[in-house]
């Protein structure tokens, strides 16, 4: 019978970029999916590379280690995923957001990354399409972006090749116990796998995966819907967005709305937020009409639709003709706290929960070696006592 | 001119012999097209046959299903890009752009 | 069918393009498209969907590999819109 060293459920960035690190390291690895590979959040995003506004102390130092290794993660996995430096272009809807931009600025300028404010007139100079009723301003800001399925396609490939047993369509649908202890899964399909370790990195289904052994995970999701527009020639320079993140704010009234009421009567709440991304294939991505909500939504409704066009013929009226020809959306996990779930559970050492990261783009990198060091019984490297799974709010 | 690879007589469809011409201008050099015809046919017939080229290899499109299905064909009409051109009927004066 | 083919016209894959992913431990159709950008095109893959399931039912059967058992997902717009259109703002 052969037992692994890890079972991996989850074929996102953090099961594919673990069980490469683990199988580079010599271990026997089988990577599981409930479908094929990477369709939750992985896949369905920007691919954009950001250092949110609350980035700091362990997050910050994971984000910096992290855009090292992206630096030459492409000679590493030998394939390149389009890494490469993105022009951002945020602009105010409120004179309160200069104060925000100040403060960000000096992060940013402190930590070596290009950041400039700017007046209406100079926004429209770097980027003459677009259309602003109030002329307030806002902000010019480099970072990074890259094709997130290349980067998945490029830690999946290598790590099949360094000896990964991949099982697509295998949905877990039990755990293997004995006593107190994990020994395996056991998948719809009525596969038994059995491993010295499991690593749940199901991203928004963790908490669902996890109840199988009465374990609770407060981690709930926001639906991000996004659309593809075909490519054109005239691709914009810029990433543009709104300089503030509805999303966020959102997200942090959802958390507070969570403090007060249970999960059973929570009311939903929904962010209209503009961002248009030339992504790295030449087309034009926009992103992202959010909602926080009990319902699973699979498909995107038509008024999401409708109001991410709306706000393309508002800002960017020159791209009305422009046609849209897919729109998806994904669940994306987010904590009260903002942090992760990430360590060995309590009532089940064998198991490690890796899932609630909210800049799991830019940290991606890095969390496959740390969590490939949980799985190896190594020291993390970082300061991860906030992101102890086993926490109760 | 009428004939430059169009079907004039058809047993089916009506004939083409009594159909008025119109010029449309192809990266501004006119060219004479028939009314009701479809742009790629009048461009076709007048010996055009790559209308694009793609973006990644630079290789050279023109028409492959000519049913409005494969967009293959689209070039920009009029200043709007990416329309399909077997798909959309010639307009006296109108104005199609290939970029080079 | 040689490397070189074009399977998807839209997005320029080849059949060689499409072997490697096949190669690399993928088979499920969705995938393929979001690694090989197969499908992913204006046309979403009218054009090219079948002959790319005809190739991979094709190419399992050779290698003895278990054939795929869903097809590429179909998303909204079911047929190209313009953003003006979608947002009700058509003249």
């Amino acid at each position: 019978m052969k037992i692994y060293d890890v079972i991996i459920i989850g074929s996102g960035l953090v099961g594919v970029s673990t069980a490469y690190e683990l199988s580079k390291a010599g271990r026997k690895v089988a990577l599981l999916d409930a479908g094929g590979l990477s369709a939750g959040a992985s896949a369905g995003n920007t691919g954009l590379l950001l250092f949110e506004d609350e980035t700091s102390g362990t997050a910050f130092d994971l984000c910096v280690d992290s855009l090292r290794i992206y630096k030459d993660l492409d000679r590493e996995l030998e394939m390149d995923f389009g890494f490469g430096p993105m022009n951002f272009l945020g602009f105010f809807c409120r004179e309160e957001e200069r104060e925000t931009a100040l403060r960000k600025q000096a992060i940013y300028q402190r930590n070596g990354f290009d950041f400039e404010l700017l007046d209406a007139a100079e926004l429209r100079k770097k980027e003459p399409r677009l259309c602003l009723e109030k002329e307030l301003g806002g902000a010019y800001y480099r970072q990074w972006i890259m094709d997130p399925l290349r980067l998945v396609f490029a830690y999946f490939r290598k790590a099949l090749l360094c000896g990964t047993e991949w099982f697509s369509h295998e949905k877990v649908v039990d755990f293997i116990r004995e006593g107190s202890h994990v020994r395996g899964v056991i998948t719809e399909k009525g596969t038994c796998l059995y491993g010295d370790n499991v690593v749940a990195a199901t991203g928004a289904w963790t908490g669902n995966l996890l109840r199988k052994l009465d374990v609770t995970l407060k981690q709930y999701y926001i639906q991000g819907a996004c659309m593809v527009m075909e490519r054109s020639r005239e691709v914009l320079r810029h990433t543009i967005s709104t300089f503030t993140s509805p999303r966020i704010t959102m997200q942090e009234a959802a958390a507070e709305i969570l403090r007060e009421t249970d999960w059973a009567d929570f009311p939903e709440q929904n962010a209209d937020e503009f961002i248009i991304v030339p992504d790295t294939n030449g087309n034009h991505l926009v992103a992202q009409r959010s909602c926080v909500s009990r319902r699973d939504i699979d498909k995107v409704p038509q008024e999401y639709l409708r109001d991410m066009a709306a706000n393309v013929c508002r800002y960017l009226p020159s791209l009305k003709h422009q046609r849209i020809i897919r729109s998806w959306i994904t669940p994306v996990p987010f904590v009260e706290d903002k942090k992760p779930f990430w360590g060995r559970l309590e009532a089940y050492p064998e198991v490690i929960a890796a899932s609630g990261f909210e800049s799991v783009l830019i940290m991606a990198p890095a969390i496959g070696r740390v969590t490939g060091r949980m799985v190896m019984g190594e020291p993390a490297g970082y300061d991860l006592t906030g992101c102890d799974p086993n926490r109760t709010f | 001119m009428r004939d430059n690879g169009r079907i004039v007589e058809h047993p089916v469809m009506p004939s083409i012999r009594d159909r008025q011409e119109i010029t449309i201008f192809f990266n501004g050099t006119p060219v004479t097209a028939l009314e009701g015809e479809s742009v790629a046919a009048a461009l076709t017939a007048a010996g055009i046959r790559v209308f694009r080229y793609t973006h990644k290899k630079h290789e050279p499109r023109g028409i492959f299903c000519a049913i409005g299905h494969c967009t293959d064909c689209v070039m920009t009409i009029d200043d709007v890009p990416d329309v399909k051109t077997c798909q959309t009927r010639v307009r006296d004066g109108m104005r199609i752009e290939r970029k080079e | 069918m040689r490397d070189d083919t074009i399977i998807c016209r839209c997005e320029e894959v080849t059949w060689g393009e499409v072997k490697a992913a096949l190669e690399a431990g993928l088979r499920d159709p969705g995938d393929l498209r979001k690694y090989t950008r197969i499908g992913m095109g204006t046309c979403q893959g009218r054009t090219c969907e079948r002959l790319l399931m005809r190739l991979v039912r094709e190419y399992c059967r050779e290698h003895g590999l278990p054939l795929p058992d869903n097809d590429i997902r179909t998303r909204t717009p079911l047929h190209a819109v313009t953003v003006e259109a979608a947002a009700g703002k058509e003249e």
